[in-house]
């Protein structure tokens, strides 16, 4: 399937990866919770994700049940070589789905793991409470 | 130690019984990946999370490869589109490696979650992996 960048998804507008592999985040020293370069590669250069401005939260929260989730900006994923592109096909449902698609790295080459990692260290994990209350999109407290 | 005897016939071909007998660590690592090839599945929303038979066999080739016996059980986990992910860690040190569906291979070192030093490992080129693990381990 062919993408295309969506050039209007710029700034702060605010992406969410569900993060399915509970080891898909690792605690820092400090105790909190950071993802890892993991949660945002994709062997076929397509990862999965949702614009929390267009999805439904409680229908993330009904399809992975106490998940947590990794909050990343566009600008965030475009300054680490990705591009972002719709695709709501992909979200079975769920409405707002995107992937992001790797430009600046050979895919599979150690610059493309630098660039998941980069990206993975802007975001912010979220416990599965969130979606019950979306005014809580504060990080986890137990992270 | 018993291990189930899927367990066993899963890694017997490339992980002596010797080794793993005497090497926590391996174990958890087989047990892990037997997990990953066994409940790995098509998630809509997120990614394939199905091992692909080259990252496993190439996962494997790594762990029997790790001359290292006094390393800290590791972290594994799917690679969205088929790999795997495994991730030791000693104190502020880790150590990746991350092997995509093809069965290439990067292997990175992190301190205080800084990269310190990464490398390519393409197809099934030997590389010096234990040099990583005995960094992570503080040993020369």
């Amino acid at each position: 399937m062919c993408f295309e960048d969506d050039g209007a998804l710029q700034g702060d507008i605010e992406l969410v990866r569900v993060l399915v592999s509970r080891d898909w985040c690792t605690t820092r020293e400090d105790g909190s919770e950071r993802s890892s370069s993991a949660a945002f590669l994709e062997s076929t250069n397509q990862a999965s994700c949702f614009i929390l401005g267009e999805t439904n939260l409680e229908l993330i929260a009904a399809r992975f049940p106490d998940k947590k989730i990794a909050i990343v900006t566009a600008t965030a994923a475009r300054e680490a070589g990705f591009v972002i592109a719709r695709d709501e096909e992909g979200g079975d449902g769920i409405p707002g789905h995107v992937v992001l698609i790797q430009r600046e790295a050979r895919p599979e080459s150690k610059h493309h793991v630098r660039l998941a990692r980069q990206l993975a260290n802007t975001a912010r994990v979220v416990g599965p409470s969130l979606s019950r209350d979306r005014s809580g999109l504060q990080p986890d407290p137990t992270s | 130690m018993e291990y189930p005897k899927d367990i066993r016939a899963a890694t017997s071909e490339l992980v002596p019984t010797s080794l793993s007998d005497s090497a926590p660590w391996l174990y958890s690592a087989l047990s892990q990946l037997h997990e990953l090839e066994r409940f790995g599945s098509d998630v809509r929303g997120v990614g394939d999370l199905r091992v692909s038979d080259n990252a496993s066999t190439k996962t494997r080739t790594l762990l029997s490869l790790i001359e290292v016996d006094t390393l800290p059980p590791p972290t594994l986990c799917p690679i969205s589109g088929g790999g795997v992910g495994m991730r030791w860690n000693v104190g502020r040190r880790e150590v990746e490696f991350t092997t995509f569906a093809s069965g290439s291979t990067v292997m990175a070192k992190l301190e205080n979650s800084q990269l310190v030093d990464d490398s390519d490992l393409p197809g099934n080129q030997i590389a010096d992996l234990n040099s990583y693990l005995k960094w992570l381990v503080g040993a020369r």
